[in-house]
Order: C-alpha cells, then structure tokens, then sequence
C-alpha cells in the first residue's frame, strides 16, 4: 500500500496546496477525473473548517491506495460553518453528500474507486 | 494566481467576472470587488459570471450568500452567471442553495431591467 501525506500550517493560503496534493495523488493513482474533483473539494472542506475553528496545530492530510482505492484521511476536524452561511448544515454534510459511503466524525475517511 | 475579479458594465448591471479558485484564502477579495462595483449602479445590481472559475467550496459559496444579502438589504439585487456543467452549480445543488440563488447560463441572459 502506498501512502503520501501532506502537513501544513492552518493559513488559509494553503488552501490551493492542499486542493494540488489531492488533485496531483489522486491522479497519479488513476482516480476518475468527477471523484478527483471531489475529493478535492472534500479537502478544501475540512482544510476550510479546521483553520476557521482557530486550530494551532498543523492540519495532516493522508492519502492511501489500497487494492481497489483510494482513501483521504484526517483528523482532529471541526464543523465549523463558513461565513455567510449560518444556518446552514454545515461541511460534513457536504461531504456525506459527496461521498455517501464516508466516514464522517473526529476523523474523516473518504474512500473512492480507482480506475482499473 | 488564486483569483481573478474583473469588471465591467451589462446595461444597468455591474458585472464582476471571476476566474481562478473562490476559497476561504481568496473569498474577501471577491466580496470586497463585488461590493465596490455594487456601488457603481443606482439600486446596487451586480451579475458575478463564474464562466471561468476553477475552483468553489463553501467558504465562496459563503461569501456569494453574504453580497447577496448585502445588496437586497439596500434594494438592489445579485444575479449569477455560470455554465450548466459548472462545480458552482453542483455545489448549489448539494448544498440545496439552488433554491435561493438564480442561475443564468451566461451573462447575456440576465434581463437588463
């Protein structure tokens, strides 16, 4: 199994860094283009909830291929809600949305199919 | 670059064009562009047309939320503009602020009045 991580710092700056490390892995294990964009947008979520809940640590995200996938995962996550959308549900639901079969909680697993 | 914010004039419309990666780093800079050209119309209409965004999650989705409401508090109005195959429409689907926002497949279709 391989496995690549990316740890950063929670400014939202590195936003795009981490949307690149999703979109670049999941390439080069022959993630479908529609579920790369995807998880892409997942990471950005939680990139995106973690440095609005203030967190000081430096947010980890992981990327594992199995025999017939590939995982994102990370933890310690918040569900903070972006502003301008109070009310709202929230990111978790956004993925659980994206990803129905998803592990949604203090950490997040996010498992997709691979081409071939 | 993470964001482009170019503007110009649609009839009674301000337009403000948006390209590149609408997220939690580059969204002020998007509200603010919106904001600014929303004072160049009497009441405040302003068309963001999304044709070349790459890149939307729900910090963006956020700060669409927050002009729009900005702009009807004061009469005026915030139409979108975004290709039918666009993340910005999936997102607005997922989310279920598909029912709040009205999206145009282009610029052109917005009604100038």
């Amino acid at each position: 199994m391989s496995t690549a991580r990316l740890q950063v710092a929670g400014d939202p700056a590195l936003a795009l860094i981490v949307r690149i490390f999703v979109g670049a892995t999941a390439e080069r294990w022959n993630v479908p283009p529609t579920a790369r964009d995807d998880l892409r947008l997942a990471a950005s979520e939680l990139f995106a909830g973690a440095v609005e809940a203030g967190r000081d640590e430096p947010i980890a995200f992981e990327l594992s291929a199995t025999e017939d996938g590939v995982e994102l995962r990370t933890d310690e996550v918040s569900t903070a809600t972006p502003a301008g959308l109070e009310g709202w549900e929230g990111r978790f639901d956004l993925i659980r949305a994206l990803f129905p079969g998803s592990e949604v909680g203090e950490t997040v697993r996010i498992r997709v199919a691979t081409d071939g | 670059m993470d964001l482009t914010l170019e503007r110009r004039t649609h009839g009674s419309w301000a337009v403000v064009e948006v390209g590149g990666e609408l997220d939690l780093y580059t969204a002020p800079s998007f509200r603010e562009s919106v904001l600014e050209a929303s004072g160049e119309t009497d009441p405040p209409k302003v068309i963001v047309d999304f044709r070349s965004l790459g890149f939307i999650d729900s910090s963006g989705l956020g700060a669409i939320v927050a002009c729009l409401k900005h702009l009807r508090e004061r009469g005026g109005d915030l139409a979108l503009a975004a290709p039918d195959d666009s993340g910005l429409r999936r997102l607005l689907d997922l989310t279920g602020l598909d029912r709040v926002l009205t999206l145009y497949a282009s610029a052109d279709e917005i009604p100038q009045d």
